[in-house]
């Protein structure tokens, strides 16, 4: 942070880096609290020393608050040109870290800004805009300021408050976007209800920073607006154009799409809407103190003319379809929704929801005449989703066996249960030398779940991922097949061990419940590269014969997709079958095969395909698009969750 | 997914030979009834011998023609792949798979009180 507060730059995480939890964020926060050379609070009071405080503690930020690696440029410069109005710099690291002295740094601001000049707003009786950091330490309290709006030049004051109020209003959504991830991981319902509690709290208090982004008076707004145009900014400069925001609504359609917000217990479900709505309010309340009653936004000036609506209207309808993620279906447990296949809808007995596998045993041992349905996170897309084959069961629902119990990067495991999702896990392996046998499906589906049902993983069966399961039977006993780590052996991995080999009877099975499973994590290789291919749909055969000798010689892993010219579209590829072949290995094993493959290829129906052919759709096949000018892609930044996964 | 896109699926394993998967195409094609697109095949190889095919039907789901003619493709799919030997190894629940005499012994043995709801 710049120590020049008239323009003080703050320094904000990436929104897609930030921490799962705010436990980290707190933690940095008491750490960065007790390393501050002046007490917090005491720079937050009202009392003779408060000046002073705040002036050292500002001084002090700039060279001792965790400033990060500068982010590069996004993709979307609009971002870009967002921040940099405002004052804002983005940095890559530790990012509990950058946000939690980016909200210590805000809490300096704010407050001298409020002591300097003034608010125009009712009194803040319970502080919260300025109780964030103290909601989340367990610490003592902001006392409520109230000095009325006189400073000595309105309309710098103004400018500065636009500038400061946004600063403090991106921190808040940055924290919204880690409680909203805290709600989805709550593991039972007490971690549910604290999970929202915190959120609506956040929300409440993002709420009141953007009043206080717009705590002047209205007639000055002309003199920021003005500001907010070309060369300055682009054309049609706008809110839309906040990353933070972006990612928290991100957050909101993954909370909804991930079946917890219908989930949750409905008076959970109601503080989560409400708090979200008065959010939204705030920002309905800021349009129409600038003339967004009538007037245009800086956005709607450059719709269409039977486009256009106010600034007020635009602020509601935005609100409307943001809080559509959030609205729980009345009365409609998940089974009896429709699922993508429009199967007949089974009638459902009951959902019960353990979150522990003792908990699973207890309910089988107490079934007295229930049936039970188990899933795991239910995305069993095209095949009936989390619906059973018969009427009149109860769902056995797993989300909340969440945990990964375990991963050792060294032999080659992880220990998980069956509301693991594959991008979880896929995170937990970032930057080790291990890599999940990914699907090409959503991020969000089970691990155990397509275990289970035999699916396919990019780079073989998942079964063959498979190698000990933790299982409640009929009878309530928990057993475990297959092979398991103890503590302190350094066993091989071998999931046949000796004896008859259990695992796969309890795979596509109705006769247990699996609760945990032991699972094999695939070498990371050097390199991964994806040859695309296309060939036209009358070779067919000579080509499925060509890619036989390929696989069956070795030239080609196998694991080669083929998609016929309605799949090869979301590829961009029309009229013709597109193949992916994926060569994994060091950087001159992959490079040699790229050339044998490419070489083989020739004179035979399969033409190279363009670079642009990789995909422009979640399929299974790669990562990131290939450059023609390089040869090998080294592995460098393995794991990262994209839908479609490595290779 | 479940509440805004019609999808089905059908995953049968067709031995990696020119002449099959060609087969398995055109049986894809022609198990297409009434107003169902095409569908989308992705082949999954699996080893030198054995490709998985990943049928995928869209539809509209607010459309309850559409949905017939979705599930009467899916009911062919089924009944002339299988007819062809190339069985599916991953089942919906309209189709679900028999229980062999073995498994019954099993699940007799395991799960007497049939605690657990019948496949899947």
């Amino acid at each position: 942070m710049s120590t020049d507060i008239s323009r003080a730059t703050l320094v904000l995480p990436l929104p897609s880096e930030l921490p799962q939890t705010t436990t980290t964020v707190v933690a940095h926060l008491e750490k960065i609290l007790r390393r501050m050379p002046r007490d917090h609070a005491v720079a937050l009071d009202t009392g003779a020393d408060a000046g002073a405080a705040r002036a050292d503690l500002l001084a002090w930020c700039g060279p001792h608050l965790d400033r990060g690696a500068a982010a590069e440029p996004t993709t979307a410069p609009n971002s870009d040109v967002h921040d940099r109005y405002f004052a804002v710099r983005r940095a890559t690291g530790d990012s509990a870290a950058l946000l939690a002295g980016a909200l210590l740094a805000s809490d300096l601001l704010v407050q001298d800004d409020l002591v300097r000049h003034g608010s125009t707003l009712d009194a803040d009786p319970e502080s919260m805009l300025l109780g964030v950091t103290s909601y989340l330490t367990d610490g003592k309290q902001p006392p409520v300021l109230d000095v009325p709006w006189a400073p000595a030049d309105p309309v710098a004051a103004a400018h500065h408050r636009w500038q400061v109020g946004h600063q403090r209003f991106f921190v808040m959504l940055q924290l919204l976007a880690v409680a909203v991830r805290q709600v989805r991981r709550a593991t039972d319902v007490a971690g549910e209800n604290e999970a929202v509690r915190l959120f609506a709290w956040l929300c409440r208090s993002s709420a009141h920073a953007m009043r206080y982004a717009a705590d002047f008076p209205a007639e000055l707004y002309d003199e920021i607006r003005v500001t907010m145009v070309p060369p300055t900014v682009n054309v049609g400069f706008s809110g839309l154009q906040t990353r933070d925001h972006n990612e928290l609504v991100a957050q909101f359609r993954t909370l909804k799409r991930s079946g917890t917000v219908d989930r949750l217990a409905p008076e959970s479900a109601t503080a989560l809407h409400a708090a979200v709505r008065e959010m939204y309010d705030a920002h309905i309340w800021v349009c129409d103190r600038f003339g967004g009653g009538s007037g245009l936004s800086l956005l709607m000036e450059h719709t269409s003319a039977g486009k256009q609506e106010s600034g007020v209207a635009s602020a509601v309808k935005l609100a409307r379809q943001r809080l559509t993620h959030l609205r729980q279906e009345p009365g409609t447990p998940p089974t009896a929704r429709p699922d993508a296949g429009r199967f007949r809808q089974r009638i459902i007995a009951d959902v019960l929801r353990p979150d522990t596998p003792e908990r699973v045993a207890e309910l089988i041992r107490s079934a007295n005449g229930r049936r039970f349905h188990p899933v795991s996170t239910g995305y069993n897309w095209g095949l009936g989703s989390r619906q059973p084959v018969e009427d009149g069961v109860t769902v056995l629902d797993l989300a909340g066996l969440n945990r990964i119990r375990a991963v050792d990067t060294r032999r080659g495991y992880a220990v998980i249960e069956p509301g693991v999702i594959q991008g979880a896990l896929a995170r937990r392996l970032d930057g080790t030398d291990r890599m999940l046998n990914l699907t090409g499906a959503s991020q969000h589906t089970s691990v155990i779940g397509n275990i289970l049902d035999r699916g396919v993983g990019l780079h073989r069966p998942r079964v063959d991922d498979l190698a000990g399961l933790e299982l409640v039977l009929a009878d309530g006993s928990q057993v475990r097949t297959g092979w398991w780590p103890d503590a302190g052996q350094p066993a091989a991995v071998w999931p046949h061990g000796r004896g008859p080999a259990l695992n796969q009877l309890f795979t596509q099975s109705d006769l247990a419940v699996v609760t945990a499973a032991t699972i094999r994590l695939l070498p990371r290789p050097e390199a991964i590269r994806i040859l695309p291919f296309t060939f036209r749909a009358e070779a067919l055969g000579e080509a499925v014969d060509l890619l036989r000798t390929w696989t069956a010689q070795g030239l080609v892993p196998p694991n080669t997709k083929i998609f016929n010219p309605v799949a090869a579209r979301a590829h961009g590829i029309a009229d013709q079958h597109l193949v992916h072949v994926c060569l994994t290995g060091t950087r001159d094993l992959v490079s040699t095969l790229s050339h044998l493959v490419t070489r083989a290829a020739y004179g035979t129906p399969l033409s190279p395909a363009p670079a642009s052919t990789w995909c422009t759709t979640p399929t299974p096949g790669c990562r990131t698009p290939p450059t023609p000018s390089s040869s090998t892609r080294p592995a460098t930044r393995p794991g990262r969750w994209t839908p479609r996964g490595d290779c | 997914m479940d509440a805004a896109r019609g999808l089905l699926m059908f995953l049968p394993l067709v031995p990696f030979d020119g002449g099959a998967v060609t087969l398995a195409a055109d049986l894809a094609d022609r198990a297409r009834h009434g107003g169902t697109a095409p569908a989308a095949l992705i082949l999954n190889v699996l080893d030198a011998d054995t490709i998985d095919h990943l049928v995928s039907l869209r539809f509209a789901p607010e459309d309850p023609g559409a949905v017939t003619d979705a599930h009467r493709t899916l009911d062919l799919l089924h009944g002339t792949f299988t007819a062809h030997g190339f069985a599916p190894y991953r089942t919906d629940v309209d189709h679900p798979t028999p229980r062999t005499p073995l498994h019954q012994r099993l699940k007799d043995a395991l799960d007497p009180g049939h605690v657990f709801a019948a496949n899947r």
